[in-house]
């Protein structure tokens, strides 16, 4: 059954539409990647599959009902949103910001969940954090932290998980240590949906890929379909080689940096 | 929608709880009559020297912080705005008097409310006004007969001083950065007006307006009067190089004494008359002599 | 220090300014008398002064010190902005037109007050109305409001330039906070209003925490635009209804969530009781400074509460360069 059916959404800001005619479906289970250059609309689309933007023209269904009709505390109890940006000058612990994840399954008046701190407890874990349960989110690294945004994101839901660039200003090993924990959670059922900037990141970790151009889908599929250099270099508008990993043997892109292409 | 909802239904209820708050909340007007008043706490600046002019001032307790001139040291309970009650209870008065003119009603109605007798008297608009105020203290503090006395007195002497025959246009400033001027139907104003002069600004309701210098060189008045110092000086540059303000040219620019003016009592009242009479007959005096 | 150890202490504290204010006062009072004293009857000149003057005003700035720091709690999370202050959305600009104009034509400090509540309901009710329009985002709001106080500060000036100089100066003492007038009646219906809208407040302590994140997280957990429209009106009715009582008084709602924030934690389940307590203390004791520094002349709270936030944020900057704590 579709999560997710997209048909003919049209969404943007105040002023100015970014997404023209968007049309996709997200099934139960998938791992999708949503790349593209910049100002694609990759996180108008994320937003809007969130329910953060409404739609200024088109459809967006989740489980069979338009993302609006949910209220805000049903939807978010069914998923969790990582967004790209937390403001983060306040002083939690790692695990009192986890705990955050339980709001929408609390009752207005209720005092305290005694379950949820085994929910905290297994996020912890699953984003290898156990260690900093009771460290300052404001002193531990922004690898820690981001990990720490993806416990809380599990505690929330563990059935479907949308982020917005969660790994782009990470370094190598933070980046790979989160790969691999969306990844995990991925192979015990969890939807995953990730805008990414790395496109071998996506093509390593996601079964899907939907590339969006200048607000439109530019191609749907696996990353073997959508990760062509023909496709790559039109996406992208700029020269590059598409190889194979041969570990995982799946699409490896290599831009061509300008002064090697000799006055092409 | 439900936002708009939120909008509308907060200000009223709070709007509601602010009455609720509020309202019921008057415990009434209590008229108190003081017997045998021995200590008199005086907040107003004016019914001290009253009571001063009485020859009542060993019974003053308590005054505020600007007060006439006084033979001893009596103790200052706070400004005209804000009397301390604490220290108003603590001087144990019989009775305390404030006016409507100068003082914070509020802070008088805490007094009523600690158990003080707490008097006010009214707006002193004119010297009518100012002689029944006078006759009241005199009655609330037991001094009737010489109360009565007094004012028979200044009635005589305000009616040999005052001048009936208008003279000439005054315009009186009690400020010049911005200008401030006492209009016809303030208390200043009934000064001048019992001083044969005619003032140059009318009556429109505000007691002391803000007058711009356009204004003040339109209407041209004779005399020129202020309570600021140096004002032969200031309104010789205000009206510079032309046209030319009539009182300026013709210096009759003058300074009067303040001192009188800032008390509402008969007796301040009739000097001020007085000296702005003196005033005005030399300045029409010298106005035959050079014609 | 464990949190336990510190509300205690904190609470010990707080009831031992409580005496000392109560002693204070252009007459001392000895704490040990008191109980006599009171039980002694209304005959005595010192049963008067602390029955029908210094307690009343003393649970007025109570009530009011709580109002305002439990206002700032809840501002500062939903503008995100740790330095917020209640009246960054125009709750005393418009008080302070509505009071001047009151006090311009003479009213009774019943319409004063009411004036006021209508100016500052008006003035809010714009900044909500602009940045709505702009998604209530923090930022909107405190746009909107900094620009609606300036317009409202010219306001107040255009009146005082057509009143009478005693006026005039009556309102500036109205603008710097006077608890003096304080009233039994008064002060104990608007504890109860108080403690209505501080008890909804608390109800979405959670809510509080989540805000403070971002609004796309707090979007994302299911807090919803309604919430944070309920949030901004509590807040704003709390400022308002102090304003309206006492005046413009400065810096309690700055400083005393900050200070909390610093003793016991960002967390509001704790954040803001403790700014509600913390709140009351602080402002009783600024209160009770003004009374005692130069008797019989009566400093408004207002001036000792802006000197205290002032000296605090400097010494902040010195210390710590100007980050929050």
């Amino acid at each position: 059954m579709n999560l997710f059916t997209v048909d003919s959404l049209r969404a943007g800001y105040r002023g100015k539409e970014v997404l023209h005619d968007v049309s996709i479906t997200v099934g139960a289970g998938e791992f999708a990647a949503i790349i593209g250059p910049n100002g694609a609309g990759k996180s108008t689309l994320l937003r809007s599959l969130s329910g953060y933007i409404a739609p200024s023209g088109g459809d967006i269904t989740f489980m069979g009902k338009p993302v609006a009709s949910y209220t805000r505390r049903e939807f978010s109890r069914e998923l969790s949103v990582v967004p790209q940006f937390t403001e983060t000058d306040l002083s939690f612990s790692v695990r009192e910001f986890g705990e955050l994840g339980l709001f929408p399954h609390r009752k207005f008046f209720d005092v305290g969940m005694s379950s949820g701190n085994e929910i905290v407890d297994i996020a912890l874990e699953a984003a290898g954090i156990s260690h900093l349960g009771e460290r300052n989110m404001m002193e531990i690294s922004g690898g820690e932290r981001q990990l720490a945004y993806i416990a809380r994101a599990l505690v929330q839901s563990s059935s479907v998980m949308l982020l917005d660039e969660p790994v782009s200003h990470l370094d190598i090993s933070h980046a790979i240590r989160i790969m691999d924990v969306l990844h995990s959670q991925n192979r015990q059922g969890t939807t995953v949906i990730t805008v990414l900037h790395d496109v071998n990141l996506a093509a390593e970790y996601c079964s899907r890929i939907i590339a969006l151009k200048e607000g439109r889908v530019f191609a749907d599929g696996t990353p073997r379909e959508v990760l062509t250099y023909e496709k790559v270099e039109e996406l992208f508008d700029t020269v590059c080689i598409v190889t194979e990993n041969p570990i995982s043997k799946r699409p490896l892109v290599y831009p061509v940096p300008g002064f090697l292409r000799g006055g092409g | 929608m439900r936002i708009q909802w939120h909008a509308v239904i907060a200000p009223l209820v709070a709007a509601a709880a602010l009455i609720i708050i509020y309202t019921g909340d008057d415990d009434g007007e209590q008229v108190c009559v003081p017997r045998n008043v021995r200590r008199v706490v005086s907040l107003s600046p004016s019914v001290t020297r009253e009571i001063i002019d009485l020859g009542a001032e060993e019974m003053l307790a308590g005054v505020t912080s600007y007060h006439p001139p006084m033979k001893k040291k009596v103790p200052v309970v706070g400004t005209i705005l804000h009397p301390n009650v604490e220290t108003i209870l603590s001087l144990g008065p019989d009775l305390v008097l404030y006016s409507e003119e100068d003082s914070a009603v509020q802070h008088a109605e805490r007094l009523a409310a600690a158990g003080l007798c707490a008097v006010s008297l009214g707006r002193n608009r004119n010297f009518e006004e100012i002689c029944a105020n006078y006759l009241r203290i005199a009655e609330l503090i037991g001094a009737r007969d010489a109360g009565r006395e007094k004012i028979s007195r200044y009635r005589a002497l305000l009616n040999v001083a005052r001048v009936t025959e208008k003279r000439c246009t005054v315009a009186v400033f009690i400020a010049h950065t911005p200008l401030v001027a006492a209009s016809e139907g303030s208390f200043v104003g009934e000064i001048i007006a019992d001083s044969g002069g005619i003032n140059v600004v009318k009556d429109t309701g505000i007691g002391y307006p803000i007058l711009s210098a356009e204004f003040l060189i339109a209407v041209n008045p004779d005399v020129i009067l202020s309570i600021m110092p140096g004002a032969a000086e200031f309104f010789l540059s205000l009206s510079g190089s032309a046209p030319g303000l009539r009182a300026t040219e013709k210096g009759q620019v003058y300074t009067i004494n303040e001192r009188h003016l800032a008390y509402y009592t008969p007796g301040d009242y009739i000097a001020a008359v007085r000296e702005i009479a003196a005033l005005l007959k030399k300045v029409v005096k010298q106005d035959e002599n050079r014609n | 220090m464990k949190t336990g150890i510190k509300i205690l202490l904190f609470t010990a504290a707080a009831c031992g300014i409580f005496v000392l204010c109560v002693s204070a006062g252009s007459v001392f009072i000895s704490p040990f008398r008191i109980p006599e004293i009171l039980s002694g009857g209304a005959g005595s000149v010192e049963y008067r002064i602390l029955v029908d003057l210094r307690i009343p005003r003393i649970l007025m700035a109570l009530v009011v010190g709580a109002s305002l720091s439990v206002s700032g709690v809840v501002f500062q999370a939903v503008l995100k902005n740790p330095l917020a202050d209640p009246y960054t959305t125009g709750v005393s600009g418009g008080a302070a037109v509505g009071a001047t104009v009151a006090i311009a034509f003479s009213m009774s400090y019943f319409l004063v007050a009411l004036l006021a509540f209508g100016g500052s309901l008006c003035a809010v009710s714009f900044v909500y109305a602009v940045s709505r329009y702009r998604g209530l985002s923090g930022t909107a709001l405190v746009l909107a409001g900094i620009a609606l106080s300036v317009l409202l500060s010219s306001a107040v000036l255009l009146v005082f330039a057509f009143s009478r100089a005693d006026y005039v100066h009556k309102a500036l003492l109205w603008l710097m906070g006077d608890l003096s007038i304080a009233k039994y009646a008064v002060v104990m219906r608007m504890a109860v209003v108080s403690l209505l809208l501080t008890g909804l407040g608390f109800l979405y302590r959670r809510h509080l925490n989540i805000i403070s994140f971002g609004d796309e997280f707090a979007h994302g957990l299911g807090v919803s635009r309604g919430d944070i429209v309920n949030l901004f009106w509590i807040a704003s009715l709390l400022a308002a209804i102090s304003v309206s009582l006492a005046g413009v008084i400065g810096f309690v709602g700055l400083l005393v969530p900050h200070v909390m924030r610093f003793m016991f934690g960002p967390d509001h389940s704790r954040l803001i009781p403790a700014s509600a307590l913390g709140g009351a203390v602080f402002l009783m004791g600024a209160d009770t400074l003004g009374r005692v520094l130069v008797p019989p002349y009566d400093i408004p709270a207002g001036i000792i509460t802006g000197f205290a936030g002032g000296l605090f944020f400097l010494v902040l900057v010195i210390r710590k360069g100007g980050a929050y704590t």
